[in-house]
C-alpha cells in the first residue's frame, strides 16, 4: 500500500511552501491531481487546516470546494458505471465517499421506483435518442446465454457477433460486455 | 400516433382538480413541450407529475398491445420505436430536473420551503425526499471530510451561500405560441436603454431568460 505518512508529510510541505511570509494567504492551491486520483483529500484539508489554525490563511470554502467536486465526480461514476463500481475507483475512495456513494445510489434508486406510482422507470437507461431498432455488436467477454424478447436465447461469446434489439443491449453495452459494431 | 391504443382519451390523476381529456398525440406533445422547456430552462420548472403518471400508464397501455401484436409483424418494430421514443423524453426529462435539484439543492428547498399554500409546486413529493436527503448526505460528507478538521469557528457551511443559484440572466431560445405586447427589454450597459418589444406568435427570439420566465410557465412561450 502507499506510504500514507509520507504522503501526507509531502502534503503538508507543498502547502507551507505557498504561505508567504508575514502576509495572510488569500488563496492555498491544494497538490492534486485533475483526475479522481488517490484519496489524499483528508490528508491535504488536515494540512491545510493546519495552515488555517495557525491564523495565516483567510477563512475560505476552497476546502470544503475540493471535496464538493470530488463528490460531483462520484455523482457522475453512479450515471456512467451503474451501482456496482469498478473496483479500481473505489480503492481511490476513501471512506467518507464511498458511504456518500453509497446514500446517494439508495436515495436515486428509491426515487425511480416511485416515478409514475407503478414500478417506476430507470432513467440511467435511454440515455440517448433512439436511433435504430437494431444494432449490430461484438461480444468482448464470455457472458454465457442472454435472452431476448421473443424467447431466443443467443450465446455471447467471446468475439462472436450477433445483430440485436438496441434496447436489450445498452446496459451490456456499458458494463463492457458487448461492442457496438459501426460499419 | 400508435395503432391499437384503445383509449382515446386520459384522465389526469386521481386528485386533478378538472378533468382534463386529452389524446394520446395531444399528451406526448405536452411531454415533449416541458422536456424542452425543462432542457433549456436555467431554473427548475414547475413540477408535473400528472403528466409523468399519464405518460408512465400510456407506455404501458403500448407494451401490453405491442404483446398482442403477431411477431415479426412490422406493425411491432414502429410501435417498439416509438415505446422507446417516449420514453426516452420522458427519462430525458426526469434527468433534467435532477440535475438541476443536485446542482441547486439548497435554494430548491428553500423555495418549497417557503412556498405559500396555493403555489403551484416546483417539487414532486418524491423530488423533494430525494433532495433532503442530498442535502442531509452532502452535509454529513462534508463536514467528515473538511469541515470537522478546521478551526471551531470555521466548521459550518451555509449551504444557501456556498451554492450558487441558477443563472436567470442566461439567454435562451424561444418561440411565441400566444402574441405578447410590451415585453420589457432591460438595457446592459449604460449607453444602453430599455425598451419594449412586442412577440408574435410563430416568431422566435433569443433573450434573457428572466425576462420571459413566467411566460414560459403559463405556455405563452416555447424554449426552443
Amino acid at each position: 500500500g502507499k506510504d500514507r505518512g509520507k504522503e501526507r508529510a509531502d502534503t503538508i510541505h507543498q502547502i507551507q511552501a505557498q504561505l508567504p511570509a508575514e502576509k495572510p494567504a488569500l488563496h492555498l492551491r491544494l497538490p492534486v491531481c485533475d483526475s479522481l486520483g488517490s484519496c489524499a483529500v483528508p490528508h491535504q484539508v488536515h494540512a491545510a487546516s493546519r495552515a488555517l489554525s495557525t491564523g495565516v490563511i483567510k477563512p475560505s470554502l476552497s476546502l470544503s470546494f475540493h471535496s464538493y467536486d470530488r463528490l460531483l465526480r462520484i455523482r457522475a461514476l453512479r450515471w456512467e458505471y451503474g451501482s456496482v463500481l469498478p473496483t479500481t475507483i473505489r480503492f481511490h475512495m476513501c471512506a467518507e465517499e464511498m458511504e456518500w456513494f453509497n446514500q446517494y445510489k439508495k436515495s436515486l434508486a428509491t426515487y425511480m421506483r416511485s416515478i409514475g406510482g407503478e414500478e417506476g422507470l430507470d432513467i440511467t437507461q435511454d440515455v440517448k435518442p433512439p436511433k435504430s431498432l437494431y444494432i449490430e455488436v461484438r461480444c468482448l467477454k464470455d457472458h454465457g446465454e442472454f435472452e431476448i424478447d421473443d424467447g431466443t436465447v443467443i450465446l455471447l461469446k467471446k468475439n462472436s457477433q450477433h445483430f440485436l434489439p438496441r434496447w436489450k443491449c445498452e446496459q451490456l453495452i456499458r458494463q463492457g460486455v458487448l461492442e457496438h459494431v459501426i460499419s | 400516433m400508435a395503432e391499437g391504443v384503445s383509449d382515446s382519451d386520459l384522465s389526469g390523476g386521481e386528485e386533478s382538480r378538472e378533468e382534463v381529456t386529452m389524446t394520446p398525440a395531444e399528451l406526448i406533445a405536452r411531454l415533449e413541450q416541458a422536456w424542452l422547456n425543462e432542457k433549456f430552462s436555467p431554473e427548475l420548472m414547475e413540477n408535473k407529475s400528472e403528466l409523468v403518471e399519464c405518460v408512465m400508464e400510456q407506455l404501458t397501455h403500448m407494451e401490453e398491445n405491442l404483446q398482442r401484436v403477431r411477431k415479426g409483424d412490422v406493425k411491432a418494430s414502429v410501435h417498439r420505436m416509438e415505446i422507446d421514443r417516449i420514453r426516452f423524453v420522458l427519462s430525458s426529462y426526469l434527468r433534467s430536473r435532477l440535475q438541476k435539484i443536485e446542482r441547486f439543492f439548497p435554494h430548491v428547498l428553500e423555495k418549497e420551503k417557503s412556498r405559500a399554500d396555493g403555489d403551484p409546486s416546483f417539487l414532486s413529493p418524491e423530488e423533494f425526499a430525494f433532495a433532503k436527503e442530498f442535502l442531509a448526505n452532502t452535509e454529513v460528507y462534508l463536514r467528515n471530510v473538511a469541515l470537522k478538521h478546521m478551526p471551531p469557528n470555521l466548521q459550518s457551511i451555509d449551504m444557501l451561500k456556498a451554492v450558487p443559484e441558477p443563472c436567470l440572466d442566461s439567454f435562451v431560445f424561444l418561440r411565441v405560441k400566444e402574441r405578447q405586447e410590451n415585453i420589457l427589454v432591460e438595457p446592459e450597459t449604460d449607453e444602453q436603454r430599455e425598451y419594449v418589444v412586442d412577440l408574435d406568435k410563430g416568431s422566435q427570439h433569443l433573450m434573457r431568460y428572466r425576462t420571459i420566465a413566467p411566460l414560459v410557465a403559463s405556455g405563452a412561450v416555447q424554449l426552443i
